[in-house]
């Protein structure tokens, strides 16, 4: 009997999400600072700031999803479908979300011979589960049914909220930044409505630096999100399906995949049960919360 | 303004029978939350059943066109139907689910042997059902056992053991796999 305790897991995830949006907020109140200084008013920066991100911050939380699944060109698969194959997809998720207490999320086949899987949404209610017609076809039903338990361990572990939270913090952080280099530059550079110059210079320059920064620091807050929710979405998908041999084989299959998946960026590639870009760079690694595939094999068949 | 002794005395005792009261209300709560999660957990795996029972029907009319000789095993599994609909004890009510399902999995290994119906599209989307259905029970099952495992749990942990005998609040019996579910289904021709 596979039994784990995530439910740590789940409140400590709720918990990152609340100090990730404080962290974020604070950094983008710092950049509208500095955004404010150079345009003569503090608090006018903040405002503008603040606006700009809240507004930019909704849509994504809203469409954050949709825009992942359009992306990808993913198409949705109801349990209507004639399809054999897809319906044994269909199913496989409703047996495991069964298991999970979960509503069924929706569910999309991606038309890309890469072989991965991901799941998005910002709560269970509201989940959605993608696979590539690549994996479909070369997994078998137990296989298939471990990769989908490992999504939905995702969506049961809030996992995809904090994902989603994150790729539109850092996205507005690296919006807003672009805004004030280009409003610097535009105004002929290092112009501002106060008296004193020099000090004024030093602080724009200091801001300059900030916005540069910043989505530097956003990537590597992402970071602190660790590798363990990987290892605890295959916990959980093996506690749910009873089966770890499953993903486990299924993993062993995608590991020696190497094509790449067109639409997935920086931003959605988190989301993903292996890395969709396939760079080695070092950048890569560094800023890449997944963890080896070989590891991930061997937790699961030890289990 | 110095509090008189008794003053603060006062205090403190109010806080903490407040505190009692508080941690009571939340124990008795929360085990009304968890005992609901555990009944609409078992509701769900009647759900499941019933709709095994219902997709019997169709499957044997298809098999039955196409592998006329097999009525024994047709008969079997639609005795197995009606014997598992008219049980009343949950006794009786697992011991005929799992004749049902040894009835269906001889079906099916049986229905290898005829090709034209394998490759009936009907066919294999009514064992897809089938094979999907009975996953289901099982998971349903699942879910149902884990949510008394919750149930118990909170029950018996300190300091909750404590209240729960005041609130007659006992552990609740999870689902035994049957001898019959342990035993791999042997097939027999």
């Amino acid at each position: 009997m596979v039994t784990i305790n995530i439910h740590s897991q789940i409140n400590s995830n709720k918990r990152r999400s609340g100090m990730l949006v404080l962290l974020f907020i604070i950094l983008l109140s710092v950049m509208g600072f500095f955004f404010g200084y150079f345009l003569g008013s503090w608090i006018a920066g903040i405002i503008i700031a603040g606006t700009i991100s809240i507004i930019y911050a909704l849509i994504g939380y809203n469409a954050g999803a949709s825009m992942a699944l359009s992306s990808v060109n993913a198409r949705e698969i109801t349990q209507d479908t004639n399809n054999l194959k897809e319906k044994q997809l269909y199913d496989v998720i409703d047996e495991v979300r069964i298991a999970s207490g979960l509503p069924m999320p929706r569910v999309w086949i991606i038309p890309s011979n890469a072989m991965n899987a991901f799941a998005t949404g910002t709560k269970p209610e509201k989940a959605h589960v993608a696979i590539t017609q690549g994996l479909m076809e070369k997994l078998n039903r137990e296989e298939m049914k471990g990769v989908m338990a490992h999504e939905m361990g995702h969506v049961k572990n809030y996992d995809t909220r904090l994902l989603l939270l994150t790729s539109i913090l850092v996205g507005t952080v690296i919006f807003l930044a672009d805004i004030m280099i280009r409003s610097f530059l535009w105004s002929g550079g290092g112009r501002s409505r106060n008296n004193d110059s020099s000090g004024s210079y030093i602080l724009i320059v200091v801001g300059i630096i900030f916005a540069i920064l910043a989505p530097i620091f956003a990537q590597l807050a992402k970071l602190a999100l660790s590798r363990q929710r990987e290892y605890l979405a295959d916990a959980t998908a093996a506690q749910l399906t009873q089966y770890p041999e499953g993903l486990a084989s299924a993993l062993e299959k995608i590991q020696g995949d190497e094509v790449p998946l067109k639409g997935a960026s920086a931003l959605t590639s988190e989301m993903f049960i292996k890395n969709p870009t396939h760079k080695r760079s070092f950048a890569t690694r560094i800023f890449s919360t997944h963890p080896p595939i070989e590891d991930r094999i061997k937790r699961l068949r030890s289990m | 303004m110095k509090l008189a002794f008794e003053t603060i005395l006062l205090i403190v005792l109010a806080a903490i029978v407040l505190i009692v009261i508080v941690w009571i209300m939340s124990f008795y709560n929360r085990t009304v939350s968890l005992g609901n999660q555990v009944q609409n957990a078992f509701a769900q795996i009647d759900v499941q059943l019933k709709r095994r029972t219902d997709l019997i029907p169709n499957l044997v009319e298809t098999v039955k066109g196409y592998a006329k000789h097999e009525r024994e095993v047709l008969e079997n599994v639609t005795k197995a139907r009606t014997q598992y609909l008219s049980a009343t004890s949950v006794a009786d009510k697992v011991k005929t689910s799992n004749q049902l399902t040894d009835a269906l999995s001889h079906l099916f290994a049986v229905a290898e042997n005829y090709p034209q119906l394998k490759a009936n599209k009907n066919f294999l989307a009514l064992q897809e059902e089938l094979s999907t259905t009975e996953n289901k029970i099982a998971h349903a099952r699942q879910y149902y056992n884990d949510r008394i495992m919750e149930y118990n749990t909170y029950i018996q942990v300190m300091p909750n053991n404590m209240l729960a005998g005041m609130f007659s609040k006992h552990p609740m019996e999870s689902l035994k796999a049957t001898e019959r579910e342990r035993e791999p289904v042997k097939v027999k021709f």
